[in-house]
């Protein structure tokens, strides 16, 4: 398997892949491409934009990357079952977001029964969070409800369609319009302020 | 400046920040290193639910742990005068079952006011109880089994005792009047008081088939298995008539203890 790292020597420089872009022909791969490869091609020109995405809805990049290589080695595990070789971005696009709903909602739990921590004593976990909001807009972006986070990040990070968005969040192009729009106007007043 | 659009500060802000992001240049590898061949999924389901159960066993254990220590050492106790001929080995590991099914039953023991209906893990204690019965008749077995070898050591106390009128250590077996006692193994002498009685080791040991050996034995030469009616005629001072391994035989051994 010939290793493509996104940050090596050997990763094209691919320019598409800073945002997710709806293009099927990057998404796709020949279907009579077994696991590995398939895996090989699709980490060399997605990997670095599944774990933005990821660390945006997690806030967290060490647990981002996790995110993502669990979605690959499931999307490995299920090559023979995914029907269509051309949804393959989709699945993992699908797989990151609910993986990262799962680590929210772990870390809700976790959060609730551990023991507060001293005031001088910021975390790790805190430090990388921190530094993914030096921006008040992500700031605020953290305080929405994730339904309505996962849609705005989607839709302005990753520019898919609201059917798309659709597909990804497992809710109807209604709903996206819908947790679209109050997220907005929830974030309407930092927004304007930066601005 | 110019007035944005609070759809495309958004996106400039996400993209600012996503932009910051690298990840590690080790991603490929950590996920080749994490594929493996699938596995059936029958297996894979017991291997979840092996994982998931382990874990759940073992994170209650380390929790009861602290409160079943006091009962196990108290049942270890209650065990060593109760059960003065089970299996040394065997004890604690029945003091911790104990221990923990009597936690269990009190755990599922139904609490005040839950009377007229049943308890929630109502079923639990008749497990239980049966557990304890078979824990119980294990252990029974086990002081029952080694019981014929408590009752010839007895014995071989009892007539080691009552034929030793000298010495000291004449309650100990296998001692012979003049304070030493014979190695039925080397055939020689050692002055320790506390040597291995034949008579205990029912096994086929070494030491047994030596005492065999030692013994002559002209009807029955082929025979390697030790018993303990043997035995008595080892000790060479308790005056009885059997010969000694250091006699020469010109007599035939008698292998029951006479005389007592």
């Amino acid at each position: 398997m010939t290793a493509g790292e996104p940050g090596g020597a050997s990763a094209r420089p691919i320019h598409v892949t800073e945002t997710l872009v709806a293009d099927a022909a990057l998404g796709s791969v020949p279907a009579d491409w077994d696991a590995d490869r398939a895996v090989t091609a699709l980490y060399s020109t997605h990997y670095r934009s599944l774990v933005r995405l990821a660390a945006l809805l997690v806030r967290d990049v060490a647990t981002a990357e996790e995110v993502v290589q669990d979605s690959f080695v499931a999307m490995h595990g299920g090559w023979r079952r995914l029907r269509d070789s051309d949804k393959a971005l989709s699945y993992l696009r699908q797989s990151v977001v609910n993986r990262s709903r799962s680590v929210l909602r772990h870390r809700v739990v976790v959060d609730r029964n551990a023991p507060k921590p001293a005031p001088d004593m910021p975390s790790a976990e805190h430090g990388a969070i921190a530094l993914l909001e030096r921006s008040a807009v992500v700031s605020a972006l953290r305080t929405l409800p994730p339904r309505q986070r996962e849609a705005l990040v989607l839709r302005y990070y990753g520019d898919l369609s609201e059917a798309q968005i659709a597909s990804i969040m497992g809710i109807s192009r209604g709903a996206v319009k819908s947790h679209t729009a109050r997220a907005m106007s929830a974030l309407r007043s930092v927004l304007e302020r930066e601005g | 400046m110019t007035h944005l659009e609070p759809e495309d500060i958004l996106r400039r802000a996400l993209r600012e920040t996503a932009g910051s992001i690298e990840p590690t240049p080790d991603g490929l590898s950590r996920i080749q290193a994490r594929l493996s061949p699938p596995r059936p999924l029958f297996v894979a389901w017991l291997v979840a639910a092996w994982e998931t159960v382990s874990q759940f066993v073992l994170l209650r254990l380390e929790f009861a742990m602290p409160r079943l220590e006091p009962m196990r050492a108290t049942l270890v106790t209650w065990l060593d005068t109760a059960l003065p001929t089970a299996d040394r080995r065997l004890r604690p590991a029945l003091g911790w079952l104990i221990a923990a099914l009597a936690w269990l039953g009190r755990m599922v023991k139904p609490q005040a006011g839950e009377h007229g209906r049943p308890p929630r893990y109502g079923w639990v204690r008749p497990v239980v109880a049966m557990g304890v019965v078979v824990i119980v008749a294990v252990a029974s077995g086990l002081a029952m089994s080694g019981l014929p070898s408590q009752i010839a050591r007895d014995g071989l106390n009892v007539f080691s005792g009552s034929t030793n009128g000298s010495g000291g250590g004449g309650h100990s077996p296998g001692v012979t009047g003049g304070g030493k006692s014979y190695s039925p193994s080397s055939g020689t002498s050692s002055t320790s008081g506390t040597a291995p009685n034949p008579t205990a080791n029912p096994s086929g040991s070494p030491k047994a088939k030596a005492t065999t050996k030692a013994t002559p034995s002209p009807t029955s030469p082929s025979s390697t298995s030790p018993s303990p009616t043997v035995s008595p005629t080892v000790s060479p001072s308790t005056g009885s008539p059997s010969p000694s391994p250091g006699d020469t035989g010109g007599s035939t051994p008698d292998p029951s203890p006479s005389g007592s």
